[in-house]
């Protein structure tokens, strides 16, 4: 029952970002979003991932999305934002994409959940695991944020 | 304590460490020195310590490293050395190419290295997330490239590229949760033993995943439909960042593809026809709308959409043949496109147009630098003796080898309108006088640049024996 209370909420959120003209809101509705698919998370047992998803998600991405919407001037009024030319080839295709997904994916059963207890990730594990198995992407990941925050300094201050 | 694994892997994986720990030394070296010369000599150091260690790593056996996230096989070597051949080439027109303010040419270089090292991860991508990430890391730091210079269309394109970028990851990890979902597993090798055992009620599920997956591929090696991002993020960019773009990253795309398609082997029979037609419409529509382009990035853009038109012949008879003529293609693509676009460096640093005006009476104003810039296009063109027509020669041969005939005439037609708009800047060089008198003389890097792929487009085309060797027990 929660599951699907969350699922709504995540879906009704998702359309408000993309049809809500006001920029600000739609920033917001991707708060609940956000917030609803920790929601889920915490439903399929993953604490961890849930605690994380708000941690950054909603506390940093969402955060940093927000100022850019209110540093970029003319956003916050009520001014609607440049329509898309292309509506309605845009819909078609989305429609199309959704309706084939759907399609394939409604034979599948979802397996019956393992219990909290049993399926639930140590933060220690987790750990280990960074260390270990994963080093190689967690390195990768460091380099590549190096790289995205210095390339991204050295654009912002080369168009001044 | 440090895993025996871990100081294998390391061992093994040292030529991208170095050049990744290169890059930030390189980047930290511009910040402090504001001298583009410290820069471009800590970079020239780092890159030649990386070959000399790559040429080490050749003759390992082949290995699976980080716990089985990469692979590091005779394929995924072939494809570290043009990741390495970019990365150094576009070096050497950066340093002369005036595009880029000076002040960030630390900056410049060093996010060029790391995208040398996300170029050859993507190479030997073994695990979904390494793939991902791989492609990620290439990205992004395009993205900036692009954007990295001071006027409104470098910052239009970059926007752009972003955009389209963010667009085509979303695709792909959606196409990636599927097969994983379906799976339950991350590793290649592991998903391919997955696949083959799935009940056929879920093959369609899988289909569709594998063709999500292939559509963000596709976005990255500019694949019709999937190609509108191409001629404006090129034409914003500086020029040695979009002679960057058109090899490095299709190049790479084109390899991990390969080793998706080795993947999903058992459902890729769904998605075979659709590619088939793509290549056809892919090498058509770049070579039709390049006719009619007067900017030469632009062109060149086309021609780009129009040469992957071409690879795709190997990737879609599925055939060792096929994926040796890959191979080889891409390294003839590397020396002439790779040059073509030097000419433009130099020509467009000259001139400050980038119209194929600019390069009108060239021949006049600097004879050498005509001769290679003809050299080039021709072997684009796929004229024999040169390296471009030994690559086309093996693609069509290998379609008509797995009965694909079709693909060989379609690739054959497309050549010969492809011929008209290289020869195009021939004549202009040639037979039209140029806008200014004074001579032309490129900067010393240009000159290195050319002569190794002009070096290199000759000798390989006429004596191709060499690179068959090389390419040979790849597959």
């Amino acid at each position: 029952m929660i599951t699907w209370l969350l699922c709504a909420v995540v879906v009704v959120g998702a359309v408000w970002v993309v049809s809500l003209r006001n920029l600000f809101r739609a920033a917001l509705s991707l708060g609940l979003v956000l917030v609803g698919v920790a929601g889920l998370f915490l439903t399929l047992g993953a604490e961890f991932l849930a605690f994380v998803q708000i941690l950054i998600y909603v506390g940093a991405v969402l955060t940093l999305v927000v100022f850019a919407i209110m540093l970029t001037s003319r956003a916050t009024s009520a001014e609607p934002a440049d329509v898309s030319r292309y509506r309605l080839p845009a819909v078609i295709v989305s429609g199309a994409l959704f309706g084939l997904l759907l399609s394939v994916t409604s034979t599948l059963r979802p397996p019956a959940l393992p219990g909290a207890s049993e399926g639930a990730v140590t933060v220690s594990a987790l750990g280990q695991a960074l260390v270990t198995t994963f080093v190689l992407p967690f390195e990768v990941i460091s380099v590549l944020f190096v790289a995205a925050m210095v390339g991204a300094i050295a654009v912002a201050s080369a168009k001044k | 304590m440090v895993s025996a694994t871990l100081v294998e892997s390391l061992r093994l994986w040292l030529p991208e460490v170095i050049l990744g720990l290169g890059a930030m030394g390189v980047v930290l070296c511009g910040a402090l020195t504001h001298r583009r010369a410290a820069a471009a000599m800590l970079t020239a150091v780092v890159l030649f310590a990386s070959a000399v260690l790559l040429v080490n790593a050749q003759a390992t056996p082949p290995a699976e490293g980080f716990f089985g996230m990469i692979r590091l096989d005779p394929l995924a070597h072939v494809f570290r050395w043009l990741a390495w051949g970019v990365v150094a080439l576009v070096v050497l027109m950066a340093w002369c190419a005036s595009d880029v303010s000076p002040k960030w040419f630390g900056e410049y270089l060093g996010l060029l290295m790391v995208v040398g090292v996300g170029l050859m991860l993507m190479a030997e991508a073994q695990h979904l997330l390494m793939a991902y990430l791989a492609i990620e890391l290439v990205s992004l730091t395009s993205y900036l490239l692009v954007a990295l210079t001071r006027d409104a269309r470098s910052s239009e394109a970059g926007l752009k590229y972003l955009l389209f970028g963010a667009l085509s990851s979303g695709i792909m990890l959606f196409g990636m949760s599927l097969l994983f979902g379906v799976t339950g597993e991350l590793a290649f090798p592991a998903i391919r033993e997955a696949l083959e055992r799935l009940p056929s009620s879920q093959m369609r599920l899988c289909a569709t995943a594998v063709g999500l997956v292939s559509v963000g591929l596709a976005f990255k090696i500019s694949m019709v439909p999937f190609h509108l991002w191409t001629p404006d993020v090129y034409e914003g960019a500086p020029v040695p960042v979009t002679a960057m773009l058109s090899v490095g990253p299709k190049a790479a795309g084109f390899a991990l593809w390969i080793r998706v398609i080795q993947m999903v082997e058992p459902v890729w029979g769904a998605i075979a026809p659709a590619v088939w037609w793509l290549t056809v419409v892919t090498m058509t529509v770049g070579n039709l709308a390049a006719l009619s382009q007067t900017n030469v990035k632009r062109l060149l853009a086309y021609s780009t959409i129009g040469q992957v038109g071409y690879l795709l012949i190997g990737l879609s008879v599925r055939t060792a043949a096929g994926i040796e003529a890959i191979l080889v293609y891409l390294a003839a693509y590397l020396f002439m496109n790779l040059g073509a676009f030097a000419c433009v460096v130099a020509v467009v640093t000259d001139s400050g147009s980038e119209s194929v005006d600019a390069f009108r009476g060239l021949a006049r104003r600097a004879p050498v630098l005509a001769l290679c810039c003809a050299v080039f296009l021709l072997s684009l063109a796929g004229l024999p003796p040169l390296f471009g027509f030994i690559g086309k020669f093996l693609l069509f041969g290998a379609a008509i080898q797995s009965q694909a005939v079709w693909l060989a005439v379609a690739g054959v037609v497309n050549s010969a309108i492809a011929l008209y708009y290289y020869v195009n800047i021939i004549r202009q060089m040639y037979l039209l006088s140029p806008q200014q008198a004074r001579p032309l003389r490129p900067a010393a890097a240009v000159q290195v640049a050319l002569g190794v792929c002009g070096v290199a487009t000759v000798v390989f085309g006429v004596f191709p024996s060499g690179v068959f060797a090389w390419i040979q027990g790849v597959i």
